[in-house]
Order: structure tokens, then sequence, then C-alpha cells
């Protein structure tokens, strides 16, 4: 059982998203998170059945408009406007009742694997994969890979306790984790006092009716989104009604000196998440198609996979481990102080969470979302004739965006420049405790600034699609 | 034990009525004429130099067809980018030219249906890589 530390949560909230008449109440509802979940669920099943029956065309497609425009785009709003609502809507941990029928004697995930390590390995296979088979371009591949993650969770949940798919494995998580990191909804308490009196910990330890937190937080002691899928079991297991999902300031949590833990694992995952973004926009620019023609014809290799893997590995582990390391190493210097690495390195990993997201937000929602969310209106016309429904009349395949073209570009460039300035901040912010002058900050703030430099040029030069069917 | 009948007779339920679904799908469904429908130009083609596109339509016999409509979409790989769509009547010798501005470097699938004053029709498909 838990115990309640000497240090109990903050913020304590002001404005608690469950005491909102209605929206509360629905929340708070034993099957709230199941109308979500079942809604998500249907769009997963047509996106599915789609994808392995419909035309082979992205963009022609449920599967490939729904999963890499609307998901994409709007997860990066919801992050950004409220919270992990993905993860609280989550279609694929749906069949756990059916696992934990099979699941005999749960074993508790390995103790080696219980950190983030694999979620590392796995966000940096999952965009190694994406780019070399261009899932975004196969509708038959991504619903395969829907159908994957059912069965990924299913298997994982039926094995072990602790929702080891969410918290360690499914990149999907993992992206939604981090991003969270800076969004505005936190799980908290309106009273600490409540919680030191507490005997039967429900939120954790669960009640007769309602499980409690699937990934095993402690809803007084959680000072972070990190493997909070927002499920509101915490909620609705305690028997005081003292749970929040509280509003608060979405910095305050990268500002904050010990909302992470100063583990390598997670901050290198936080900075490897920030390169990805720009690695991953990479992949649809020329330069990279002309990077891999030198590289292949300078190594003599014809594998395309192998030359993206030796570009992603640069791109998405050697420079973000390489470059902030040589930063922590540096800024500990010119700080003159004696203390490990890591800790150097914690203190300012939290730094990059605001340009990185906004680097991940133009690209998925002020590009692809904003240039293209209207065109769910004629592939949905069009599927429904395929099924010989002619009540919505023929598609209209001249819509497209949200927003007039031009508005595009001076938007993305605002929301990159407020990133990279609201993490500048940040490196002060976390320099001021330890008084970290300004040399010791600018090794910091020379790689972000390198970095959004880096999204910046991207977003200016022409893109270049290409699909896999072209070889 | 009953429950495990239970889902699995459920999984099996929506297997089959996934197949039925599937089976009343129509995007196979073919035109009833036979043309021949030939990508002219480009061939290659280039964002900053190519607005036109020429495609020639033949019958059966190989006889020139200049009575059809021609609609023309243009689609890249990713889902969410809009089409460039055209349309061309009046074919000269069987050859039909249209303003076609491509939007974007990259990888591209052009559809060109051509449809007969009797209804018919027949489409084909041309995949290009739209450079520079």
């Amino acid at each position: 059982m838990a115990s309640v530390g000497k240090k109990l949560s903050r913020p304590v909230p002001r404005y608690d998203l469950l005491r909102v008449p209605l929206v509360g109440r629905l929340l708070r509802w034993r099957w709230g998170r199941l109308v979500g979940q079942l809604l998500l669920l249907a769009v997963a099943l047509l996106a599915v059945y789609d994808g392995f029956t419909g035309p082979q065309l992205a963009p022609l497609n449920l599967a490939g408009v729904l999963v890499w425009v609307h998901y994409r785009g709007l997860v990066m709003f919801a992050l950004l406007f409220l919270g992990n609502l993905f993860c609280m809507s989550c279609p694929f941990t749906l069949p756990r009742t059916l696992a934990r029928r099979f699941g005999q004697g749960k074993r508790r995930w390995p103790r080696k694997l219980r950190n983030k390590w694999t979620a590392v390995a796995v966000l940096f296979v999952y965009f190694w994969l994406y780019e070399w088979f261009d899932l975004w371009a196969s509708p038959w591949l991504t619903a395969w890979l829907i159908v994957g993650y059912f069965v990924a969770a299913f298997v994982l949940e039926a094995l072990f306790a602790e929702s080891p798919f969410c918290k360690y494995v499914c990149p999907l998580g993992t992206f939604n984790f981090v991003s969270s990191t800076v969004s505005p909804l936190q799980i908290s308490v309106h009273s600490q006092d409540v919680c030191r009196t507490c005997v039967g910990k429900e939120c954790i330890n669960g009640s007769k009716a309602v499980s409690g937190c699937g990934t095993e937080l402690f809803v007084p002691q959680i000072k972070s989104n990190i493997d909070c899928v927002f499920c509101l079991d915490c909620a609705r297991a305690c028997p005081h009604d003292n749970v929040a999902l509280a509003w608060r300031n979405p910095l305050v949590e990268v500002t904050r000196r010990d909302a992470w833990p100063r583990r390598w694992d997670l901050n290198l995952l936080v900075l490897i998440f920030a390169f990805i973004g720009v690695g991953n926009a990479f992949g649809m620019v020329p330069p990279i198609y002309q990077l891999q023609t030198w590289l292949a014809d300078a190594l003599r290799i014809e594998n395309e996979g192998l030359v993206l893997l030796l570009i992603f590995a640069v791109l998405h582990l050697l420079l973000p481990v390489g470059l902030p390391l040589a930063a922590a190493w540096l800024s500990r210097r010119l700080a003159q102080r004696d203390e490990p690495l890591r800790h150097t390195l914690a203190r300012y990993t939290p730094s990059f969470m605001p340009l990185s997201f906004a680097i991940w937000f133009v690209h998925y929602a002020g590009f692809h979302f904003l240039t293209g969310a209207l065109t769910i209106v004629p592939v949905t016309q069009n599927f429904l004739l395929d099924l010989g429904i002619g009540w919505f009349g023929q598609p209209n395949w001249a819509l497209g965006a949200v927003l007039p073209a031009a508005w595009l570009d001076p938007l993305e460039l605002g929301i990159l420049l407020l990133g990279v300035a609201l993490s500048l901040y940040v490196v002060g912010e976390r320099a001021r405790p330890l008084r970290d002058g300004l040399p010791a900050q600018l090794p910091w703030m020379l790689i972000l600034i390198a970095l959004a430099a880096a999204a910046m040029i991207i977003m200016y030069l022409p893109m270049e699609m290409r699909g896999t069917m072209f070889g | 034990m009953l429950n495990m009948r239970f889902y699995r007779r459920l999984i099996l339920l929506f297997l089959l009525l996934l197949g039925v679904v599937a089976g009343c799908r129509q995007s196979s469904e073919q035109g009833t004429a036979v043309l021949t429908i030939e990508l002219i130009a480009p061939l290659n083609p280039s964002l900053a130099n190519d607005r036109e596109m020429s495609l020639r339509v033949t019958d059966e016999a190989g006889q020139p067809v200049n009575d059809a409509i021609l609609d023309i979409k243009g689609d890249m790989t990713h889902a969410g980018m809009v089409p460039v769509l055209a349309n061309a009547r009046n074919g000269v010798g069987g050859v039909y030219t249209t303003p076609f501005v491509w939007t974007m470097t990259g990888d591209w699938i052009v559809t060109a249906r051509a449809t007969l004053p009797d209804g018919r029709w027949d489409e084909a498909e041309f995949r290009l890589r739209v450079g520079q």
C-alpha cells in the first residue's frame, strides 16, 4: 500500500473541471470514460475496415485521413487546450476486461523494464518504420498498425499488471505523456490533509466498484502529467471526493525543480522527443532525399531502410543525446558546480518542452490538420457511395483547408517563435534557484535556438511527399 | 466457460459482419466502355514548368475518340492533401489538353476518367513523380 510522503502535490486546485456542472458529472460518471472509448473504437474500426477494403490511396481512404490528419491534429489541439484526452478515450485499452479474463495470476512488469528505455526504443523504431514504409501513404499498413495496437495492448494487459502497454510501450502514450507536461490540466487533490488521514487509499488501491489508478500513480504525490492517462478512475474511486482535474499554468510543471525525477531514461526521452519533432518534419522536405542518395552512393548501400536508419540514428539518437550531454558538461563547468552530469542535464531538460511541443503542433495541427481537415467530408461521401449510400451526394474533392493558405506560414512562424521564447524563459527559471549565471545557461540556449532555426528552415522549404508505392 | 464461448461467438459475429459489409463495396466497379487512355505529357513533370496535361483517348479499334468528357484528378500520397481537379472536352485526333497545375513536388497519382456521350466510361491511372 502506498503511503503519503511529507511533500504532497501541487497545485492545490483553484479551478476543478470535475466541479463544473454537467461536464464534471459526465467525467465522474462510472461509464463516462467508456463513452469516449466506444466513440474512438467506432472510429478505429472504421479506419481498419476502410484500410483493408477501401481505395489504397491515403487521401481517399478513411484510414489515411482519420489517422494521419485528424487523430494527430486533434490530439495536438486537445493537448494544448486541455490535456491527454486521447489516452482518456483510448480504444486500445477497451479489450482490457477481456484480457483480464484470460490473464491468470498477473505478473509484475519486469523490474529492469520499469523505466522509459523501452519507450525510447519503441519511439525511435516507430518513427524509423514510419519513414521507411511511408506508413502515412498506405491505408493497408495503417489498418495493420491499428490492429497491432489492439493486439499489443491486449497481450500485455493479459500478462502483466500495472498497464505496462500504456506506461512503458505505447508510442502514442509516450507522445501524449511527454506532450501533456505543458498541458493546462492535471490530476490533483483538493485537500492534502484528507489524503493524509485516508485509510483505504482507494485512488490507487481501488474500491469494490472502481479500480484504482491503472498506471499506479498515487494522486497526492502526482507532480507531473507523465504516466497519467486521465482515466479518472482515481476520482471515481476516492470516497472523499477529494480528487480534482485542476487547471494549472501550462508552464508550471516544466519550471518546477522537483516535478520530474532526475533519471537518465526520462530526461533523454524528452530530449529525443524534441529532436524527433524536427526529424519527422525533415522527412518531408527535398534535402532528405538528396541526403539519402548521397549516403547510399557514398556507403554503397542499396537498402533504403538501412540508409534511413543511419540518418535517424544521427538525428533521433546521436544529436539529442550528444548535444545535451555536451551542454550539461559545459554548463556545469561554467557554473563551477560539482554535481553529477545527470543532475545538470535534468535541470535543463524540461526547458525543451515548450519548443518541442510547438514544433510538433506546427507540423501535425498547423500544417496537416489546418490544410486538410475538410478532406474528411468527400472521403466519407466516397466511402458511403462505395457502400451504396448516396444520401450525402457526390464527393466535393475541392474541400480541404480550414484556414486560408496565406495564413499558415505566419501562424506557424508565430507558434515556433512563441515556443522558443517560452523555452528560453524556462531555462532562466530553472537556472534561478541555483543561481546559474548566463554563461551556464548559454549552451542550452544555443541548442534551443538551433533547434528552432532548423524547424523554421524546414517549414519554409518546399514540401515533397513521396510514397512507398513508387519505390 | 460460458463467458469464453460468448466472447468467441462475439468475435466470429464481428468477422462475419466485416466480411458481409466488405462484400458490399463498389470501389472496384468497372466502367462499361473499353477505351485506351494514354498520358502524352508531361511524362516527367516539373513543378515550375509544367502547367498543362495532354491525354489521348482511343477506342477498341484504336480509333481516336473526340467526343468524350475527361475528368482528371491528381492526388498526392499523403492524406489531407487537396487534389488537383481538371476536365477536358473536344479532343483533336483523340488528344485532350487541359490546364493542370501541380501544387507540390513528390509522388502523384493521376486518375483520368473518359465518359462517352452514351454514359459509358473507362478510366486509367498514372503514377508520376513531380520534380522541381
